[in-house]
């Protein structure tokens, strides 16, 4: 049974649910997201190299628990999606936290509560 | 130990390393909201956390003993408990880095950094209104 497949799509879903019915911090409307989102997963394709090249690997797939695609330097392609929930959850609960989360596009120039509040 | 057995750590310092300057040089200001990261990573850390500990258990990946610490927290190493700091670290630099060029250009992200007072006109309070440390 694909289990690293199965759990990481759920997981994919779970996150964006998560941020669209109940974190709301509308980082999926700001371009600041997706640009990062971006960098992160071009910078994933070293990282992850390193760690799943199977001349000499660190962490060790079995095989029975994912589709057996790999990509790159032998990252399962299931990476990038575990990746981008990881990446996600953080960045809502980080936008979140902001005085005028929810709001659409890009910020104004912060207030005096955004330098108070952090 | 062999420097071998220190290589996902040192992936993961390069991560912390190369990620920094955002901090310091464009001025992303994720290190200098200490309680807003901790109410960030805590709830990710403990979700991507339990996940490991279930993956672990059931068999869905290992780690080589050449080119890990053999250190480890119950069953998990503690390179992955570093993977599960650094990786949204990483993320969240990333993006206020973004942010920063974005709103104010790439020479006045640049200004906001710690080389900001070698570029001609020093920046002012007013000027930046990010200037001002922030408490939380």
């Amino acid at each position: 049974m694909p289990w690293y497949t199965v759990l990481t799509l759920l997981a994919v879903v779970a996150v964006v649910a998560a941020e669209l019915l109940w974190i709301r911090s509308g980082i999926f409307r700001r371009s600041a997201y997706w640009i990062a989102v971006g960098i992160c997963c071009a910078f994933q394709i070293p990282v992850d190299g390193w760690l799943t090249k199977l001349s000499s690997v660190i962490v060790i797939y079995n095989p029975e628990v994912f589709s057996g695609v790999r990509i790159f330097w032998d990252s399962p392609v299931e990476d990038w999606g575990f990746g981008f929930a990881l990446m996600t959850l953080a960045l809502a609960l980080w936008v979140r936290q902001e005085p005028e989360a929810g709001t659409t596009g890009d910020r104004p120039a912060p207030s005096v509560e955004d330098r108070v509040r952090g | 130990m062999r420097l071998d057995q220190f290589q996902y750590l040192i992936v993961m310092a390069l991560c912390v390393a190369v990620t920094l300057p955002l901090e310091f040089v464009l001025g992303a200001r994720v290190y200098r909201r200490p309680r807003r990261l901790l109410r960030t990573m805590v709830p990710t850390f403990a979700a991507f956390v339990a996940w490991d500990v279930a993956a672990i258990r059931l068999g869905h990946w290992t780690f080589s003993p050449t080119y890990t610490t053999g250190w480890k927290v119950g069953n998990i190493p503690v390179e992955e408990l570093t993977f599960f700091v650094v990786i949204p670290l990483c993320a969240l630099l990333s993006f206020e880095a973004v942010r920063q060029v974005q709103r104010l250009g790439w020479v006045g992200a640049l200004r906001s950094g710690v080389l900001g007072r070698f570029l001609s006109a020093p920046v002012t309070a007013a000027a930046d209104p990010r200037s001002t440390e922030e408490l939380v």
